[in-house]
């Protein structure tokens, strides 16, 4: 399963609205992600692919679309494995 | 596991305690007591300068900017012998708001020059900071504020309105919260460094609360307010992440400072439990009164240990949304319950200002709404347990 596959499944779980959500479709403009999404999908990645983020990378950008989240997770797990 | 703190985390709480019990007991001018203070909403400049010269206001600031360098444990547990030491709680909030909400962000997002331009100053209290986030129509939702930030060349244009703003009336560096794009909600706020004196900034005067009346609390009204690039605290859109991150450190240490209040009544409360007698006996011989005495000390003793472990996961670098929204909403409320039975065991002596308990549970009732309400809290626990 790739990470997009991961997260696109996790959004479809956890919102109604995100069952037809593709990788590249905006986050923001479907309003898959409130304030208190953004605090619960960092718990999911923190926990599902066991990586730490930093407070500054709590960042608009890298949680525009699957795809962007999918970026910053495999770059952490990049930085995990060297 | 080890719960017990290390000998050097002992002898630094132990001097942070005496060092409140001595110097913030009394101010050398009127109004001299906290009790005195609180009757007309003054606020203790003396005892904020002298927190100052002992290094309060430096405790989680990296040297090179003049601080101590201590981490989320040291912080919390200073915090903890201050609110022991200390009867005026709302000098101790000021500091808190200064610490944990000014210089904490200026920490963790600031560029290098905006940390060497204000954190030494912060960190002698030459400069007072405050974090002007809350809106009139923008409470418990407040990433839905209105203020807005227009980008002009090379400076962003803020106008808008603060209320209920900490330490506003004597701050002299506001950490103002504003939106670049209302569509984008969370993502679209952005925090901007604005100093005292900025052309449009204006501080209403001092608003009247039910406690804390030696914090001052205000209005910041902003209109055409200009703020050049390099005042952006963070990148663009990163408010929301600034205010997530200054909110974990508040829940843990600002939090302790309550913890040190709830042990402080405690002491007071079994002392006049011993000496006030009624039918002959001390009334700390009832089960009425003891078994109210025992469920205070039960809450403390949980109350600290959540509260440490908040501090503990962050010092290991770990998030700790959950516990410490647990850790806020558990302490907040022990400290209110722990307010109602120390007035209610000293019965009509309680109600009275004069033996200070309903001046702790007047400054105890904020604690269940401010860092977020504890319904709030319980969202976001809910939320982190999938529901």
């Amino acid at each position: 399963m790739t990470t997009q596959q991961i997260l696109l499944g996790y959004f479809a779980d956890t919102n109604a609205k995100a069952k037809d959500l593709g990788a590249g479709d905006s986050l923001l403009d479907r309003g898959l992600l409130d304030s208190m999404a953004i605090v619960k999908l960092i718990a999911f990645l923190e926990e599902r692919f066991g990586v730490q983020l930093g407070d500054d990378e709590f960042d608009p950008d890298h949680f525009e679309t699957v795809d962007a989240i999918a970026t910053l997770v495999e770059s952490k797990l990049g930085e995990k494995k060297s | 596991m080890d719960f017990g703190l290390s000998e050097e985390q002992s002898a630094f709480k132990k001097s942070v305690y005496d060092f409140a019990k001595k110097e913030l007991a009394s101010a050398s001018a009127e109004p001299k007591t906290t009790r005195e203070r609180d009757k007309v909403g003054g606020f203790f400049r003396e005892g904020f300068d002298k927190c100052a010269e002992f290094g309060i206001l430096a405790l989680p600031v990296p040297e090179q900017y003049g601080g101590l360098g201590k981490d989320v444990v040291d912080c919390a547990l200073a915090m903890q012998a201050l609110g022991r030491g200390c009867t005026d709680s709302g000098l101790l909030f000021t500091i808190s708001s200064h610490v944990f909400t000014c210089e904490i962000p200026l920490l963790q997002f600031g560029s290098e020059e905006q940390k060497q331009r204000f954190l030494p100053r912060m960190v002698k209290g030459e400069l007072i900071g405050c974090h002007a986030m809350s809106e009139p129509e923008a409470g418990s939702d407040a990433f839905s504020l209105t203020t807005s930030a227009e980008k002009r060349g090379d400076r962003f244009v803020l106008n808008g309105q603060k209320t209920f703003i900490s330490n506003a009336p004597i701050a002299d560096l506001f950490l103002v919260f504003a939106t670049t794009n209302r569509a984008r909600g969370w993502a679209g706020v952005t925090g901007f460094l604005v100093e005292r004196g900025a052309k449009g900034l204006s501080v209403g005067k001092p608003l009247e609360k039910m406690g804390l009346k030696t914090s001052p609390t205000g209005e910041v009204v902003l209109e055409d307010v200009e703020v050049p690039e390099d005042m952006v605290l963070g990148r663009v859109g990163q408010g929301s992440a600034i205010f997530n991150a200054e909110m974990e450190w508040e829940r843990s240490c600002l939090f302790a400072l309550h913890l040190g209040a709830m042990e402080r009544q405690l002491e007071d409360t079994i002392r006049y439990a011993k000496e006030r007698k009624q039918f002959g006996q001390p009334i700390g011989s009832f089960q009425a009164v003891s078994h109210k005495i025992a469920d205070m000390k039960v809450r403390i003793e949980l109350a600290e240990l959540v509260l440490l472990k908040v501090a503990w996961l962050k010092a290991k670098g770990s998030r700790a949304s959950l516990e410490s929204a647990i850790s806020k909403l558990f302490v907040s409320e022990s400290f209110v319950q722990n307010s109602l039975d120390a007035v209610q065991i000293r019965g009509g002596y309680g109600y009275m200002a004069e033996y200070e308990v309903e001046r702790d549970l007047r400054d105890a009732i904020g604690s269940k709404i401010y860092s977020g309400t504890n319904e709030i809290q319980k969202n976001i626990i809910a939320s982190l347990l999938g529901l």
